[in-house]
């Protein structure tokens, strides 16, 4: 790889990256990443002047010099009746499901990272929840990132047939390296009727490092979904979460939890799609900031017209640690039905002063304190996670996380 | 004053009242009493306007007017009263000032000049010893937030300040103990006069200890199929509504 | 007639159209009673020489196009418009003339007289606001304004129409004059600053509390202050004024456009209220004709203590966009907004507030009651941004919509961005509808549909209401109902 000394301060043409595997796979795929690179280009970069991207800057991934790496998750789990794997493994039952509904609910129009995702296609990790299965155990999907420098483009669908039950946790590692990697992740959910899916999605990216991530789902009539994202790592993290509630008595929970520390910035954003009548969701996505990190949060919900008797909520409660940190929050209704419940609200603020002077005239001293309230402020969203080894595990990955100076200025 | 003759109502294409005919004269007072699903509250109901209910055969008479030709505000302002059996929550109407509003629509259906504030307060006053309301629920919205026996005792209150010609008493002991019972049954008797007349609509008999009836009918499945004096309650409170429920799997019987 | 506003603006074009000389050949005409329509830097110098501006006037404008020739339009409201031709408006025309207008009340729509009736009214003033008779003809003759400006003058307040304030107190408007909406500040405010033409300023002195509510309705020569207003309001330490803007009876104008600018400026422990009933004409059933009102206000308290507060009833033009703000830059300020924005038919509100919290101690309430009838779209937008400095600031807002039939919308959009620790900010939003079992208990109490729709949307905006001054109030529940006649079923 040579550069031109002439040309602007180096950075990666993420336009051409695509060439480099322009004739890999089958013709199908490459046509798919045709058609996301066409897209991307019409999208081109974000930049801070769109609403979409106003408080979060993307400077230092334009700026930085990528190379495409493979994927190679690691997945395991499921148990009997499921079917898992990589896309190179799957038999044409699968292929056919797989072409019929990769991208359609990832829409890369107004996502440019989800089109750059798919025109860097190189695997997918496929999860097949066959009508009527009840997954044994949950499915497990690891994917770590290349070395430093790296663009990686996990794609993930999962497929849940009708009365499907099943839990599927993925989770986004790497190691530290000077110049960091940079992952652009896109995930698809489909939820057939009367299924009751959980996926959990936990981001560990290293210090450093850059993680773009999409996760979208569409849940049919009678439908459960039940997603919790936790943010943990990642210089600069951005996830979009979307859920479309297409068919009557569909429901969706959306839990998030987000710990910022250092010059860390966490942006998430969330848009639920009421379709049709008698849906239910509900979002709660919290915030525990220290150091010199920032937060975003952005969560809509929209109620077409005609999808009466939607309940929704959607709350976003903050904890700011320190003197430098900012959060932004704009929770967001967009109603157009009038038999409607809806209910948002956000608070930024920081540990309750009562609370802690109630725990250290009972003889704990204020650190302890203060980490006991934050530990339960995140413990809302943790004890919800219903993989016993996976919760226990986030547990103590988020105290260890947690800064020690909470309680003693109180 | 109140002549219903085969009345037949359904909601979303079920029949709920199979023929229905009852009359009530100036100065009775008439107990409705039936099993749950009989119908009984469908008929204060449609007595008093409801459309969700549809008529769809039979008629209503009231002071010799058609009273289903009638929008619900209008039957109010003719003095007829519904005592809800769930009183309705209305936040930020202050209960006073609805009721104002109130009497003064009808004040003004009946060619009578409007109260002004100083008059409708003395009213209140007055109206307010009688049912043994707390003051302080005149300033609350309408209904909002008040417990069950506050709803009941401000739907007999109301009753007292716009003095209607035919009340009618949707299950207006539901929920209330025996105290709440006595003061509210003490306040519609302290209404009761002869050119006014009461329907009462209940499942249990305890308040009409209180509240003594004239007549007595029994309700069951959409129709009246026993009608009697005050004894009649006695007898219902004795067998249970399964006596009646025997009678009704019979040959139905259309008479009132 | 009017004319409407004619599609398609290119900010490209506009500078073209700008940078060169005008193409009709326009000379500076200072005897024209009018200029030819669209915006160029010799419109602009008409428009300062008509009003006889000192010479920092004209560089105020001047400066203030060239910043607006930079701009686009924005784009992220939610509403919708054809595309405005700002090269076919006529910035400036001399007030109208008598007998310009309709003659008598006889040639004024009967629609119009028939909601000035419900209103209630008075025969005179129904003459003014339908253009029939001008302000000034009116209130020269009345007394009771002479009175009234008498007595404020003996207290030192300066209550007077822009256009004088600029001859009488050039000092205190080259002080003021876009301290808090800078014309930077939006495309809009850019706008306004460039080609305003007249509007009210208001100063309070030390001390004085402003002994009556000033309303522009009370302004005289208020006649044709324009679609571009401005308005400065300056209290001064220890003062307080409250200012009533606009009224409840529905106004019509035939300059589709509206872009205003309201600048409030308070001092060590001053108080403004400045309460604002919008009513402009909010266009037929299917939204043909309606005002664009693309409004830009912001008070700032400056001074410890102070305290700015916000009351608005949106209930007209066809769009508004509007945001009255506060910057709480003195310690322990305090900033207020209350708002109620009905839509109805086709009508399009954007709408909320930006408290900008940078003292210690700052306090800010938001309270948004928006109704949508008809096809109607109602939305909130509000920012609550509390700076690194603002320690111990607390903002509580609550937004609550009302919806009224099912082909309307009602839209949240709450931005909360908090840069210190020891701040508290809450938000809340709820959304709810008329039961269709409140109307028939209140149609068995004898209160017909149409009352009982009015009640309980009065009702919900009771916090907002008991905000205005207590005439201002009663006025603004009739103007609900009526506004919201037939849209219940």
């Amino acid at each position: 790889m040579s550069r031109i000394t002439a040309a602007p301060p180096a950075a990666t043409d993420f336009e051409a990256l695509h060439l480099r595997i322009v004739g890999e796979g089958p013709d199908w795929i490459r046509e798919f990443r045709t058609n996301a690179r066409s897209r991307f280009v019409l999208e081109g970069l974000p930049h801070h002047r769109m609403e979409a991207w106003r408080n979060t800057n993307i400077a230092p991934i334009v700026a930085g010099l990528f190379e495409p790496a493979c994927s190679t998750p690691e997945i395991s789990g499921g148990g009997e009746g499921v079917w898992t794997g990589r896309l190179s493994q799957a038999p044409e039952k699968i292929l056919a499901l797989v072409r019929n509904n990769l991208g359609s609910l990832a829409d890369a129009e107004g996502h440019p990272f989800t089109a750059l995702n798919g025109s860097l296609l190189n695997e997918i990790t496929l999860v097949v929840l066959p009508e009527g299965c009840a997954a044994g155990e949950p499915v497990t999907i690891g994917h770590t990132a290349g070395p430093g420098n790296s663009l990686n483009v996990p794609r993930t669908l999962i497929l849940a047939g009708e009365r499907a039950i099943g839990t599927i946790i993925e989770t986004f590692e790497g190691t530290e390296t000077e110049g960091g990697y940079f992952t652009s992740a896109v995930t698809e959910i489909f939820c057939g009727k009367d299924t009751d899916v959980k996926y959990c999605r936990v981001q560990r990216e290293a210090p450093g490092s850059f993680h773009i991530g999409r996760v979208q789902a569409r849940v049919e009539q009678g439908g459960r979904l039940h997603t919790a994202g936790i943010a943990l790592g990642a210089a600069l993290d951005r996830e979009d979460a979307g859920v479309i509630l297409a068919g009557e008595g569909a429901s969706c929970e959306m839990d998030g939890l987000f710990l910022t520390d250092e010059s860390r910035h966490v942006d998430n954003r969330t848009r639920i799609v009421h379709a049709v009548p008698n849906c239910r969701s509900r979002q709660v996505y919290k915030g525990i900031l220290s150091d010199r990190s920032t937060a975003v949060f952005v969560g809509r919900v929209i109620v077409r017209p005609g999808a009466q008797h939607t309940d929704a909520d959607q709350s976003n409660p903050n904890l700011l640690l320190s003197d430098d940190t900012t959060v932004y929050t704009r929770p967001q209704l967009e109603i157009y039905a009038d038999d409607v419940r809806c209910t948002h609200g956000a608070t930024v603020g920081q540990l309750d002063a009562d609370a802690l002077f109630y725990l250290r005239s009972r003889g704990i001293d204020p650190d302890e304190a203060g980490r006991l309230l934050v530990k339960g402020f995140a413990g809302e969203i943790l004890d919800r996670i219903e993989v016993p080894s996976l919760r226990t595990q986030l547990e103590s990955e988020v105290a260890g996380k947690l800064p020690v100076t909470s309680g003693s200025e109180g | 004053m109140l002549s219903v003759k085969n009345l037949k109502a359904s909601i979303d294409g079920t029949e709920i009242l199979k023929g229905i005919n009852l009359d009530v004269k100036a100065g009775e007072v008439h107990a409705i009493m039936g099993p749950n699903g009989s119908g009984k509250s469908t008929l204060a109901q449609v007595i008093a306007g409801r459309d969700t209910y549809e008529v769809t055969e039979g008629s209503v008479t009231y002071m010799g007017k058609d009273l289903l030709e009638l929008p619900p505000e209008e039957r109010a302002r003719e003095g007829i009263f519904l005592a809800f059996q769930y009183p309705v929550e209305i936040p930020g109407v202050n209960n006073t000032y609805f009721l104002k509003a109130a009497l003064n629509a009808a004040r003004k259906h009946q060619g009578l000049e409007e109260l002004d504030a100083m008059d409708f307060l003395m009213l209140v006053r007055e109206k307010m010893k009688i049912i043994q309301l707390d003051e302080e629920l005149l300033h609350r919205p309408v209904n909002a937030g008040f417990s069950g026996g506050e709803k009941k005792r401000n739907e007999i209150f109301q009753m007292a300040v716009l003095d209607p010609k035919l009340a009618v008493l949707d299950e207006t002991d539901s929920g209330l103990d025996i105290d709440a019972l006595r003061t509210v049954a003490e306040g519609v008797n302290s209404l009761r006069g002869k050119d006014k007349a009461i329907v009462v609509v209940t499942h249990y008999q305890r308040l009409l200890e209180h509240i003594v009836p004239d007549y007595v009918h029994v309700l069951a499945d959409g129709r009246v199929v026993r009608s009697g004096g005050r004894e009649l309650a006695l007898e219902l409170e004795k067998e249970g509504y399964s006596w009646v429920e025997q009678q009704t799997a019979g040959p139905a019987e259309t008479r009132g | 007639m009017s004319d409407q506003i004619k599609l398609e603006r290119n900010s490209e074009a506009a500078e073209q159209l700008a940078n060169r000389e005008y193409k009709y050949g326009f000379v500076t005409d200072i005897e024209a009673d009018s200029a030819p329509p669209g915006l160029s830097e010799e419109i602009i110098r008409f428009i300062s020489a008509k009003k006889e501006e000192p010479e920092f006037m004209l560089e105020f404008r001047l400066k203030a196009f060239r910043h607006w020739l930079t701009l686009e339009e924005p784009d992220w409201a939610f509403v919708n418009y054809p595309a405005i031709d700002y090269q076919q408006i006529v910035y400036y025309s001399a007030p109208k003339a008598q007998g310009d207008g309709p003659q008598s009340l006889d040639e004024v729509d009967p629609k119009l007289l028939e909601t000035y009736a419900k209103l209630g009214i008075p025969l005179k003033e129904q003459e003014i606001l339908a253009g029939v008779v001008a302000v000034d003809a009116v209130f020269d003759s009345v007394s009771v304004a002479t009175t009234f400006k008498g007595k404020l003058e003996e207290l030192g307040i300066v209550f007077c129409s822009f256009s004088e304030a600029v001859k009488e107190h050039p000092d205190l408007i080259r002080k003021y004059l876009g301290s808090v909406v800078p014309y930077t500040d939006n495309f809009f405010a850019a706008l306004n600053a460039a080609v305003f033409t007249d509007g009210s300023f208001v100063y309070i002195p030390k001390g004085v509390r402003c002994p009556m509510e000033l309303s522009t309705y009370f302004r005289i020569n208020a006649a044709n202050t324009g679609q571009f207003e401005r308005t400065l309001i300056v209290a001064d330490d220890d003062a307080y004024v409250s200012y009533l803007e606009g009224c409840t009876a529905p106004q019509r104008d035939e300059n589709q456009l509206h872009a205003a600018v309201v600048e409030l400026i308070a001092a060590e422990n001053s108080t403004i209220k400045y309460s604002t009933v919008q009513n402009w004409y909010p266009g037929d059933e299917n939204g043909v004709g309606g005002i664009y009102n693309f409004v830009t206000k912001r008070g700032k308290c400056a001074g410890a203590n102070s305290k700015i507060s916000w009351t608005q009833v949106e209930t007209g033009s066809s769009i508004t966009w509007k945001y009255p703000g506060c910057i709480l830059q003195g310690d322990n300020s305090v900033g207020e907004f209350y708002s109620v924005a009905l839509t109805n038919n086709c009508q399009q509100a954007d709408t909320g507030t930006k408290m900008v919290h940078i003292g210690k101690n700052t306090r800010s309430t938001i309270i948004s009651k928006g109704i949508s009838a008809g096809r109607g779209q109602n939305t909130y937008r509000g920012l609550v941004k509390i700076l690194k400095g603002a320690d111990g600031a607390r903002n509580y807002s609550q937004c609550d919509s009302m919806l009224l039939g099912d082909r309307c919308g009602a839209h949240t959009f709450p931005y909360l961005d908090v840069q210190n620790r020891t701040a508290t900010v809450e938000h809340e939003a709820s959304t709810s509808k008329i039961g269709e079992d409140q109307i028939f208990y209140c149609q068995q109490r004898g209160i017909s549909a149409e009352d009982a729709v009015s009640m309980i949307v009065n009702g919900f905006c009771k916090e907002v209401f008991s905000e205005l001054p207590m005439e201002f109030a009663v006025e603004a529940q009739k103007l609900l109902g009526i506004s919201l006649e037939g849209s219940v079923g």
